[in-house]
């Protein structure tokens, strides 16, 4: 129980390090992330509590903050992330010299509660992952229903006679039927979008 | 029958292409839409009511053919007859184009009718 106590901290951590690449990219992309993460995280924290020394623990910081800066140089475009991670880290690193006592069996401990938030982040990522394949099933569907409704209203402009006369009722129902499309459209487009790791599209 | 689990990604590709095929079909019934401003009499469109209602209803039946396939994951389409455009083919030789003040403007429509038609009957596989 007191391990417990002691080492979930550190499960709950790594695990919202390993979901930060959600924030811009949810899907595939995001894997190979974690798994860079992973790497990072589970070797390096041991490592530099072994060799740490209490008189260079600013620099320790500040290098392993500018490696991890770095790796997520070419998948997250904003500043605001990168110093999160960098203060996440950092916290990581802080966390880790005070290991420079320790066991190896304690070491080999934070290691595993390590690993076990990589492997809960995983098992989300899975979740969102199936939770996303439905919402563009559901939504696709929904586009080829306004589809149709749009067809209709066009064709509806060609095979009513009345159409010269009342022009302004039938262009109403082609913008209604346009517009829920086009919407749908651009939603669509930005799970596309979040899928291939690409900024999510405004207009 | 077990229920399909989208735990990989790459399982998303398909819906991903088939949302693309959408925009495409989107455009395209735009595009066919811009007639009734291409023809400036209406009065036109009596002469081939009945093969524009037929096609309306061939490419409704395409759209429900398509949604259906996606709703079910077969992710294709049964190949359709496309006689009724071959109809208005038909009519537009024989009559639209000694009718009609804008022949071409026609000429354009049957295109793209054709396109959204093959769009329609794509293979995703």
């Amino acid at each position: 129980m007191k391990h417990i106590v002691f080492f979930a901290p550190w499960t709950v951590t790594s695990t919202l390090i390993f979901l930060l690449p959600l924030v811009r990219s949810p899907l595939l992309p995001s894997r190979i992330f974690c798994v860079l993460y992973f790497i990072c995280v589970c070797f390096s924290i041991p490592v530099i509590s072994l060799l740490a020394d209490t008189e260079s623990n600013f620099l320790l910081v500040l290098v392993v903050g500018i490696i991890f800066v770095l790796l997520n140089l070419y998948k997250t475009q904003t500043e605001y992330m990168h110093w999160l991670i960098f203060i996440l880290m950092s916290l990581c690193v802080i966390a880790a010299l005070s290991l420079k006592n320790t066991s190896e069996t304690s070491i080999i401990l934070y290691a595993s509660s390590i690993a076990c938030g990589f492997l809960i982040a995983l098992f989300i990522i899975s979740l969102r992952n199936l939770f996303y394949a439905r919402q563009l099933k559901l939504r696709l569907n929904d586009y080829m229903t306004d589809l149709q409704y749009l067809l209709n209203a066009i064709f509806d402009c060609f095979l009513q006679v009345d159409y010269p006369k009342a022009m302004y009722l039938y262009e109403k129902r082609i913008h209604d039927a346009k517009k829920p499309s086009h919407l749908k459209g651009r939603k669509l487009g930005n799970v596309h979008c979040q899928k291939n790791g690409m900024p999510i599209q405004i207009n | 029958m077990p229920k399909k689990r989208y735990a990989n990604p790459n399982q998303l590709e398909p819906y991903v292409n088939y949302k693309k095929r959408c925009d495409s079909i989107y455009l395209l019934l735009l595009d066919c839409g811009q007639l009734r401003y291409r023809i400036s009499d209406h009065t036109t469109f009596r002469f081939c009511q009945a093969e524009i209602e037929q096609i309306r209803q061939f490419l409704l039946s395409l759209l429900q053919d398509m949604n259906h396939c996606f709703t079910n994951d077969q992710m294709q389409v049964q190949e359709n007859d496309d006689a009724h455009l071959t109809n208005l083919e038909g009519i537009y030789e024989m009559v639209l184009q000694v009718v009609m003040e804008e022949p071409l403007n026609f000429l354009l429509f049957i295109d793209d009718i054709r396109q959204l038609s093959k769009l329609c009957l794509i293979k995703d596989g």
